[in-house]
């Protein structure tokens, strides 16, 4: 049965492990998303590629080479669990004579961040990046056509067009999903434990095996993942309302200007 | 210098024998137009006619199949000869049946061998013929036809020599597209933008102008089609109307010689139409050169020095609006206009 009081106990003795916990999670997500995003642009370009009739042969044999990365590492990563991404990480790097347990950060600010750590957080990024190309290949095209002419008829090229007015409106309409990504992220990181990546799960169950107050663990957990994830959509609609109360929202050209003006 | 450009070539645009072709579908045929320095050219026709195809290849948001393009005298498009003027269409069409015929005539051959041997195994024989209808089949699809250069290469190369091919791109290109604009039917103003941002942005990037200077030349024009009150609204804040006069103003902000309008009128509610036709007129008074393309009547008869109907991609008729829209000399257009 559930014990207030030992869960209580278990709060007390053991908090700063669990905030130890909470702070491994809160970065995995958080620079698993973020990095990934930057690393889906890429993918969703690669992906988006599009084969001119007046290229060179050479030309449209290096987009095709890229065009083919780019979907295989896509439909491999996002069809695979993320577990098991994690262990042929683990063991292939060993393979390739890298052992991720064994790098050490003496001078680290956390002594909690280690090896097995960056390893994870290697694995959530590449992951993560397979979804966000997708999304933002999604809300690239989801873009009007219209606004890429209106730019190019003005005498726009087309990488200015496509860095200033597409990718913005593309970002901005596919806030809700990138947003989703990283509340998935922030429980997903628990499958992480098996390689060893000291985060909320990890720290949770060996708190658990050494209290055996299983119940009260597992609940304490579930309960500090569900606020973690209202919290992060809380964030999430509070950036959305703010870019639309902005009258220039995910405007570069203005962020340009006020780098200017300091 | 501008009156000395005026005497030496009164010809901003000219247009020779321009075709548009999408897939098989030629939508452009054959079509030639000067455009002079002050011209407001109305074009006018039914929908399907080629009209916003004519106006993107001008400025080459879709590239023609063939014909020439010139602005103030320097073309920067020219493809005089396609392969498609290379075949002999006769022979093409002989060799085309001689295929067909070889075709049906293999494959039939071939099927019947190989359904006796589905009858009757022990022949040894069908074997063999089969094998050899196999092959003939496959010769047959090596005929010359189906070979992407089925058509006279040496004069196609000759043409090509003592003509040669010019398509302006990069930076030319992009310059040339801030001369020659255009103004949509869907005003497609930039969504992540202000409306001043979108007034100022093209020209700092384009025309290299400097933060300030754009803003008061964008300032200028916003003013111009009265919308300096709603510089700093969003664009899903504007009405219909107004977004077609920041759209204008943010043409007008890249200096062009020439301005292509596509049914600019067409996505408005039919109170706004007017408010937008006048900035047009007003234009027009002041010498802007603009080729419209437009289902207001009136405005082609009462503000345009040309009128052009076009229909199924050819020039069906063209004149002063007066002889086009009392006088007009083809029976398609008396029809169009519901003249008796
Ligand atoms: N991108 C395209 N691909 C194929 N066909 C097109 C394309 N754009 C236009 N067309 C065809 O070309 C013809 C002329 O179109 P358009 O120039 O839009 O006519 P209009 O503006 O006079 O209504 C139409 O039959 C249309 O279906
Ligand atoms: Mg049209």
């Amino acid at each position: 049965m559930f014990d207030f009081g030992r869960a209580w106990n278990l709060i007390a003795d053991n908090y700063q492990l669990i905030i130890a916990g909470i702070v491994d999670t809160i970065i995995l997500a958080v620079v698993g998303t973020l990095v990934g995003l930057i690393l889906g642009i890429f993918l969703a370009y690669g992906k988006n590629i599009k084969f001119k009739e007046t290229d060179k042969k050479i030309i449209k044999v290096l987009k095709g080479i890229c065009k083919g990365i780019c979907s295989i590492y896509s439909t491999v990563l996002r069809g695979t669990p993320m577990m098991v991404q994690a262990l042929i990480f683990k063991y292939g790097c060993q393979a390739l004579g890298v052992n991720w347990g064994d790098i050490r950060f003496p001078n680290a600010l956390l002594d909690y961040i280690n090896g097995w750590f960056i390893a994870g957080l290697i694995v959530i990024t590449l992951n993560t990046a397979a979804y966000m190309g997708e999304i933002v290949r999604s809300g690239l095209n989801g873009v009007d056509v219209g606004q890429v002419e209106g730019a190019r008829s003005l005498g726009m090229s087309s990488a200015r067009t496509s860095l200033s007015i597409i990718l913005p409106q593309a970002l901005r309409n596919a806030l809700p999903t990138i947003g989703n990504e990283l509340i998935v992220n922030i429980k997903d990181s628990s499958v992480l434990n098996v390689i060893a990546v000291t985060e909320l799960y990890y720290r949770m169950m060996n708190i658990a095996s050494t209290t055996f107050a299983f119940l009260e663990a597992y609940l304490i957990l579930a309960l500090i993942y569900l606020v973690l994830t209202l919290i992060a959509s809380g964030v999430l609609k509070l950036v959305e309302r703010k870019l639309d109360g902005v009258k220039f929202s995910l405007n570069p050209f203005r962020w340009a200007r006020k780098r200017e003006s300091f | 210098m501008d009156n000395n450009l005026n005497l030496n070539n009164n010809c901003l645009l000219k247009v020779e024998n321009l075709a548009k072709f999408f897939g098989k579908t030629e939508v452009l045929r054959d079509i030639s137009l000067e455009v002079h320095r002050g011209d407001v050219i109305s074009i006018i026709g039914p929908s399907g006619s080629g009209k916003s195809t004519f106006l993107r290849c001008l400025n080459l948001l879709e590239e023609p199949t063939r014909g020439r393009l010139s602005f103030n005298g320097e073309p920067y498009f020219n493809i005089s000869k396609c392969k498609d003027d290379f075949v002999d269409y006769e022979s093409y069409t002989n060799a085309l049946k001689n295929y067909e015929e070889l075709l049906v005539e293999t494959e039939d051959n071939l099927a019947i061998y190989q359904n006796k041997r589905i009858e009757d195994k022990s022949d040894k024989t069908l074997r063999n013929k089969i094998e050899v209808a196999k092959i003939e089949f496959k010769e047959v699809r090596k005929h010359p036809i189906l070979k992407k250069d089925f058509f006279d290469k040496s004069s196609y190369e000759e043409a090509i020599k003592n003509n040669p091919s010019f398509v302006v791109n990069g930076k030319e290109l992009n310059k040339l597209r801030s001369k020659v604009t255009m103004v949509f039917q869907s005003f497609n103003l930039f969504n992540n933008f202000n409306v001043l941002d979108n007034c100022i942005f093209a020209q700092t990037k384009v025309l290299h102008r400097s933060y300030d200077e754009a803003k008061s030349i964008a300032i200028k024009h916003l003013t111009a089609v009265n919308m300096q009150d709603r510089m700093n609204y969003k664009i899903n804040e504007l009405s219909g109307g107004q977004k077609q006069r920041v759209a204008i103003a943010r043409a007008l902000c890249m200096d062009p010689e020439v301005i292509l309008f596509d049914e600019p009128t067409s996505a408005l509610d039919p109170e706004m139409v007017n408010e937008v036709l006048e900035v047009i007129k007003n234009l027009a008074s002041k010498g802007m050169t603009m080729i419209v393309v437009t289902h207001e009547m009136n405005f082609a008869r009462n503000v345009s020095n040309k009128v052009i109907f076009m229909e199924n991609g050819y020039i069906v008729e063209e004149g002063s609006p007066k002889d086009v829209f009392e006088n007009p000399t083809k029976e398609r257009t008396r029809e169009f206009l519901h003249i008796k």
